[in-house]
């Protein structure tokens, strides 16, 4: 708890009432991630976020490492492979160093996420376009229940798989390819449910 | 306004095979809809029509014959801001996570819903089943909705308090006149709570499974659990928990949503580490099919699918007999997420099936099920356990949880024999 207190204190900016203050990191620390060259840098940002992301909420961070390292993990996998294919070595920096940003880009999206005030945000983005608003909303929906999917998904491939390791790997990916079609048909049944709900605000807005 | 909704022969097709055939009814408002048939006979098909999701979302669908609601096509009457439709997962309803979110969104002064002493900062998740069909319902009306649609409503809802939602869902229709379909299997039910029925084949209204399933092979006891808790959140979700499976043995276990029975599950099959003691006996394996069965498929056909599990468990089995054993047959070429719930829930204990595993979990198995597939259901498992395998479920359904050898029930934590 002191821990927690402390880190809000340092990291003030971090505001999880104020959603746009919340967006703006997210935007300015992926663009840092994503542009900046020096390794030491992004080593240090990289440890600054997960660090921030376990302290603040220790439990829910545990699970979006999960969450993250396994998708993370298949990005490594085929990175080496290419590598490998058109290079012809394995250039162990570059690999970890983008390891090390998409790990950080992940880890700040599902924790700022987790902690946005959706409704202030909806109301914001209604004045500009109810259609942008429910879009939105519709997204955040789905990727708040991301972590929780996996878990459950992976947790469940674990105990019905075969033995042996290559029945482990086709198991993964099973849950992988479960889980991007459990993420669309959640999709599609949000989306039945804001037609018969919203076409009412979606022909008003066209027709205005 | 005329207020009624009109179905003439309404027939719909999809890639020339036709799902619905010549469906007429006539609907006063205020009245309670049921919509009665087996699975796979076309009720979330009429419901999706009523709605005008077919053909508006779903173009690939033919609809012939003709539908009104309150003198409006179901297109313009969706336009009209009439119809609430609700999907078989609830939550899917709701655009916000809490209840107070939702209104804010929706722009709704959440003080004038008639949701009583609601907590509406509190997760959807965690409201009761009633606080959340009582949310759903007046959120409907607030937007202007007359028609609420209701797909599988009992797939979800605890069996203790089933009961209390339909009778919540019909005064909430006399009280503002809003008509309300319902597609269910609980027919029994659907008769005593609606106004008018619409059958869509002759399905059976009573169901009794005869089936016995207490053969028991031998004594040997492949999983222990013995006095084990677990807490989530600094609540003892399990209290003292004990246990033993013994192989070839069916248990049933009988409880409330919330009680424990799914942690338990977990606990057994090593998802979940609770404290105490964990037996499991050298190389027995597990099989676990969750209580909705989609959220764990991939997005193939049912040929893939089974294919791929055959392939994983070195099984003997062929893709036909399996599809034949399991009413899958005519369903091969067909997306696993194209079938209705009851059809997944099939090809998901197919796959138990396959998996030959020494003890296999079931939660939920006869959720969304019809009669004929809760029979269905009741062989496999006689199957499974004359095979050698231990069966384990997890039900809300204590009529067919009397069928097993072993009847615990579990309130609160805590585990007994017997139904209380």
């Amino acid at each position: 708890m002191i821990v927690k207190d402390i880190l809000k204190k340092i990291f003030i900016f971090i505001d999880l009432e104020n959603p746009i203050a919340l967006i703006t990191l997210l935007t300015i620390a992926s663009i840092v991630i994503m542009v900046l060259r020096n390794h030491m840098a992004i080593v240090a940002i990289s440890l600054s976020i997960i660090t921030i992301a376990f302290a603040l909420h220790f439990k829910e961070a545990i699970d979006v490492a999960r969450f993250v390292g396994s998708f993370v993990l298949i990005y490594t996998v085929i990175a080496l492979a290419i590598q490998i294919a058109i290079v012809g070595y394995i250039d162990i920096e570059t690999l970890a160093i983008n390891f090390l940003k998409i790990i950080s880009i992940a880890f700040l999206s599902l924790i700022i996420i987790k902690h946005i005030d959706l409704a202030k945000i909806v109301k914001k983005l209604y004045r500009v376009s109810p259609n942008l608003a429910i879009a939105f909303t519709l997204s955040i929906k789905i990727i708040k229940s991301f972590v929780e999917l996996w878990k459950t998904i992976n947790s469940i491939y674990r105990v019905n798989s075969g033995k042996g390791f290559a029945n482990k790997v086709n198991s993964l990916t099973l849950s992988v390819k479960a889980f991007i079609s459990i993420c669309i048909y959640i999709a599609i049944q949000s989306i039945e449910t804001l037609i018969t709900r919203l076409y009412k605000l979606y022909i008003e807005n066209a027709t205005h | 306004m005329n207020n009624e909704i009109v179905a003439n022969n309404l027939s719909i097709e999809i890639n020339g095979k036709r799902i619905l055939n010549d469906v007429s009814f006539k609907i006063p408002s205020g009245y309670v809809v049921g919509v009665v048939g087996s699975t796979g006979s076309g009720k979330s098909t009429l419901l999706k029509a009523v709605t005008g999701l077919i053909p508006y979302l779903y173009k690939r669908f033919k609809v012939y014959g003709d539908i009104r609601i309150y003198g409006y096509s179901p297109i313009d009457a969706l336009s009209n801001g009439l119809i609430a439709y609700v999907p078989q997962d609830p939550y899917s309803f709701f655009i916000g996570s809490t209840a107070r979110e939702e209104a804010s969104i929706l722009d709704i002064d959440i003080s004038s819903l008639d949701i009583g002493n609601m907590d509406v900062d509190k997760d959807l998740y965690k409201l009761s089943d009633g606080q959340l069909y009582r949310l759903l319902l007046y959120i409907a009306i607030a937007k202007g909705s007359k028609i609420v649609v209701l797909d599988e409503p009992t797939s979800h809802i605890d069996w203790w308090s089933i009961e209390d939602i339909f009778k919540l869902i019909k005064s909430f229709a006399y009280e503002n006149n809003v008509t309300v379909f319902i597609a269910d299997h609980r027919i029994e039910l659907l008769k005593r709570f609606s106004d008018y029925i619409i059958y869509l084949d002759d399905v059976e209204d009573r169901c009794i499974v005869n089936e016995v399933l207490d053969i028991n092979r031998e004594d040997e006891e492949i999983a222990v659990l013995k006095n084990i808790k677990f807490f989530y959140n600094d609540n003892e979700i399990l209290k003292d928990v004990s246990i033993a499976i013994r192989r070839g043995e069916s248990i049933a276990i009988v409880g409330k949503n919330g009680s424990g029975k799914t942690t338990l599950l977990k606990i057994l099959i090593g998802v979940l580490k609770g404290h105490g003691y964990r037996y499991v006996g050298k190389d027995v394996s597990f099989f676990m099919v969750p209580q909705n069965p989609i959220y764990w498929l991939p997005g193939e056909t049912v040929y893939s699918v089974i294919k791929s599990f055959l392939e994983m468990f070195r099984s003997r089995e062929s893709i036909d007999s399996i599809s034949s054993l399991f009413n899958l047959d005519k369903d091969l070429d067909k997306n696993v997420y194209s079938l209705s719930i009851g059809k997944i829930r099939m090809l998901s204990i197919a796959l138990a099936y396959i998996s030959n595993a020494d003890i296999v979990v079931f939660d939920e198995p006869t959720l969304g099920l019809d009669c004929r597939y809760k029979k269905l259901v009741a062989r496999i498992i006689r199957i499974l356990i004359e095979k050698g395998s231990s069966v384990i479920i997890a039900t809300h359904d204590r009529d067919f949880a009397k069928i097993f050898k072993s009847v615990y029930s579990i309130d609160g934590g805590v585990l007994k024999k017997g139904i209380e």
